[in-house]
């Protein structure tokens, strides 16, 4: 037997940690800590709280130091000495300006009433004059609207299984569509648990992100298969072994795949690496291209070391089915 | 090819490019100082997680805001009482009385105004909560890079006007009527108090004489179609019949003559509540399938969406108010589409130096086709008006992988083929030939998944699903035009070999 798939049990028990260590974490957050959940769900997905400040034609006020800056400048510090992280949003309204801190769920909301009332305080009395017209918590509970797309994702997804399913049954024959089958189902795990386990605060765009770790998925797996089936082909090889024959085309693939996913891993550093620094905040890091980092990785993984191991037993039972048969025959 | 025909063809594609990248990525002020020219990068419709979102809070009849409850004077603030001390205010008189049956209306609507919005068919949206007794509305923005970063410009208007007159829309409450503003033809039944006639008897139930209400577009035509059940066209037959033959008689009437003339139009109105929707004129009675035509597909897909939940029997049970749609900036940072912008930029060129250094001049070759691939991906976004989100943009940068992994598995067969002696041509063509099922494959198999993924997927799973979709024809358009322009390239250098950063491997007895 060759390397990679002489190491199967390894991979099923590397996958096996990391999946049952997300899904431990995700139980362990679902259900004693308060207020989070299995994923760490952000703003869009799931419930959040948050203060918002309004006030009126705020930059006309320079005369009482009654600026926006000084607005967020006073937040920050109030939700800093109250030891409460949010990310900012400005809005532009008829007379004024709306600034919203969205809070994660867990977030207290005496806490954040608290906050709100030191705005207050910081600003003197809540008045047209001074320029502030109102600071308050409020805590927004289930969206909806991220369910629905979730719902359309899964239906989407095995529409796309079922396609590919035929395709590569097709072009590959049935060992290389069933070993698709479990390449997809060990990376979407794998990138779940992943997801999981850095518990970052993630938004209705992971759903995106699980159907783009099946689409890398499948270009790894065709690359794979290709290189796969040439060695099948080739007339060299009809003395060896399914298992060697699957370790011959795996490590010629292994180069194209690392390649590809390594590029994709890269560049999703790049944009993770440079909305970081635009934002100049760690806070602020745009949670898709750390996802797209994760998504790649599992993907590398999984499709240059996990699918190949997998996918010579396939074809050892495949041969072993038709040798068989053909020995029933004769 | 000889020199000069090679020489031609480079120049004009190199022309064609920069040209192309300066429209596509450099916006600048006409000479008049007032009108700007907006590059087509930065007129691309952007998500909210890169431009903000769009939102609006909506109040039930006696709840009101704090900014609201500040502006009351004092005698009438005495009137509302705080919930649970947040943002939200309750008429006393009312607060009393909110029970969980308030609380399930609310949760009901929220059900319903969000079945509303996953119907017309928007990027993203959510519909939220807000401390019981208020509902939060967010929807994609849909700002291109020019609108968010210029805050005064007549797209962000346009915008702000479509998403509130989405949201008035759908959160609009009441049933279904069909009314007539005749006295003489409708029947005097009006619990909205809108000043109309029903056209049906109250014990007909409206809903029933609808299958469903679908979305009609052709030739830029935007039309609601009213999809009618076996009763329903009865019905319509009838009150279409009455309503011509009663204006018939009453113009023949007035006229004093017995001549009935085919110029009577008579018109349905269609109400949602008390508010008036639609109306449709017609010359002659029908009872058939119907078509309602609107100014523009917005306002299609609004009604559509609207009236399709109501006729199946989901009614918004409460009244609800809004002081104003916003617009906010990314809760990721304001700038955080242009960096997005400058990463993608720094991507491209990354891959461009890293294939100069690898395969020296047929890494110039290579540089070309990427800026090929990002032009061509500017253009189409900008043209099919796909709402481009931080993940569609890395949906665009694994198009752009796609392609540099299928020039980088060409470039490296074709060293192989160099190195057992044959000459660069045959080289190129064997390694195109040894490569072509394993790079079609990938692409088919890309295909194959965009295209279900932006069919069947909602929001921002279709739109990458589309941008994959065209990445994936763009990569694999742009590696044969990769061959045909190394071809076109190489034709007049004499060391093909040094070209490409080659080496032929050469035998004793050459």
């Amino acid at each position: 037997m060759n390397k990679i798939s002489s190491k199967m049990h390894l991979f099923i028990i590397i996958s096996s940690i990391i999946v049952a260590i997300g899904i431990a974490l995700g139980l362990i957050f679902e259900f004693a800590v308060d207020g989070q959940r299995f994923v760490n769900f952000g703003g869009d997905l799931g419930s959040y709280k948050a203060v918002t400040v309004r006030y009126a034609l705020a930059d006309l006020n320079e005369d009482n130091d009654f600026t926006e800056d000084t607005i967020k400048e006073t937040c920050q510090e109030v939700f800093a000495n109250n030891g409460v992280n949010a990310n900012e949003i400005f809005a532009e309204t008829l007379n004024g300006g709306e600034i919203t801190y969205k809070f994660s769920d867990s977030t207290s909301l005496e806490v954040l009433e608290k906050c709100a009332s030191e705005i207050e305080v910081a600003f003197g009395e809540v008045n047209m004059s001074s320029g502030l017209t109102s600071v308050v918590a409020n805590g927004y509970k289930a969206n909806l609207g991220a369910i629905k797309a979730i719902v359309a994702c899964v239906i989407a997804l095995v529409v796309v299984v079922i396609v590919e399913f035929i395709y590569f049954f097709i072009r590959y024959g049935l060992t290389a569509a069933l070993s698709m089958l479990v390449a997809l189902a060990h990376n979407a795990a794998l990138f779940v648990a992943l997801v999981m386990i850095v518990r970052i605060q993630v938004s209705s765009a992971i759903v995106t992100f699980v159907a783009l770790t099946v689409f890398a998925t499948l270009i790894g797996c065709a690359m794979l298969f290709n290189k796969t089936r040439a060695q099948f082909g080739d007339e060299q090889n009809k003395k060896l072994s399914a298992t060697e024959i699957v370790d011959k085309g795996a490590s010629q693939a292994f180069a194209p795949i690392m390649a590809i996913f390594a590029a994709l891993a890269i560049a999703a550093c790049i944009i993770a690496l440079a909305t970081m620094l635009g934002s100049l905040s760690l806070a602020s890091l745009l949670m898709p291209a750390l996802c797209a980092v994760i998504c790649f990785a599992a993907c590398l993984y999984g499709t240059a070391l996990f699918t190949p191991s997998v996918y010579s037993r396939f074809a050892t039972l495949a041969r072993k089915i038709k040798a068989d048969a053909e020995a029933k025959k004769n | 090819m000889g020199k000069v025909k090679s020489a031609i063809i480079t120049t004009l594609l190199v022309i064609a490019i920069v040209v192309l990248t300066v429209f596509s990525t450099v916006s600048f002020n006409y000479a008049d100082g007032v009108k700007r020219y907006n590059s087509i990068l930065s007129s691309i419709s952007l998500g909210s997680d890169l431009t903000g979102e769009a939102y609006v809070v909506l109040y039930p009849e006696g709840v009101i805001s704090t900014e609201d409850y500040n502006s009351l004077t004092s005698e009438n603030k005495a009137d509302y009482t705080q919930h649970k001390n947040s943002g939200l205010y309750v008429l006393t008189s009312e607060y009393s009385n909110l029970s969980d049956s308030s609380l399930r209306h609310l949760k009901n609507d929220v059900e319903i105004i969000s079945d509303r919005f996953d119907a017309r068919g928007l990027t993203a949206y959510s519909v939220s909560i807000v401390n019981d007794y208020a509902i939060k509305i967010s929807v994609d923005s849909g700002l291109s890079y020019a609108a968010y970063a210029n805050t005064e410009s007549s797209e962000r208007t346009s915008v702000l006007s479509e998403i509130s007159q989405t949201v008035s829309t759908l959160i609009l409450d009441g049933t279904l009527s069909l009314r007539t503003e005749e006295s003489s033809i409708g029947i005097d039944y009006d619990p909205y108090e809108t000043g109309t006639y029903s056209l049906i008897e109250r014990t007909t139930n409206v809903n029933d004489l609808y299958k469903n209400v679908s979305l009609y577009s052709s030739a830029q035509v935007y039309a609601v179609s009213m999809n009618l059940s076996g009763d329903g066209k009865e019905v319509i037959g009838d009150v279409t019949y009455q309503i011509l033959s009663t204006l018939a008689e009453e113009e023949s009437e007035s006229s004093g003559s017995n001549f009935v003339s085919d110029d009577v139009e008579g018109k349905i109105l269609f109400y949602v509540g008390n508010e008036k929707l639609l109306d449709f004129a017609f010359k002659d009675s029908f009872a058939s399938d119907f078509l309602i035509q609107t100014s523009n597909l917005g306002i299609a897909k609004n009604y559509v969406a609207l009236l399709d939940s109501v006729v199946s029997g989901n009614s918004v049970q409460n009244e609800y108010t809004y002081d104003e749609v916003k617009l906010a900036t990314s809760s990721q940072g304001a700038s955080v589409a242009l960096f997005l912008g400058i990463a993608i930029g720094l991507i491209i060129l990354g891959s461009i130096v890293a294939f100069i250094v690898m395969y020296k001049k047929l890494g110039l070759v290579n540089a070309m086709m990427v800026a090929c691939y990002a032009l061509a991906m500017i253009c189409a976004l900008q043209i099919i008006g796909v709402t481009v989100t931080a993940v569609g943009a890395i949906c665009a940068v694994i198009g752009l992988v796609l392609l540099l992994g299928s020039n980088l598995a060409v470039f490296e067969e074709v060293r192989k083929q160099t190195k057992t002696g044959k000459t660069m041509q045959a080289s190129v063509k064997s390694g195109y030939k040894n490569t072509l099922f394993g790079i079609l494959d990938l692409h088919v198999v890309a295909l194959l998944a965009s295209l279900v993924l932006a069919l069947i997927g909602g929001g921002e799973l279709a739109a990458c699903g589309l941008i994959l979709f065209v990445a994936t024809i763009a990569s694999y358009a742009i590696y044969w035009f990769t061959r045909f322009m190394w071809y076109v390239v190489v034709s007049p250098v004499k060391d093909k070999f040094a070209f490409g950063g080659y080496t032929r491997e050469v035998y004793e007895d050459e």
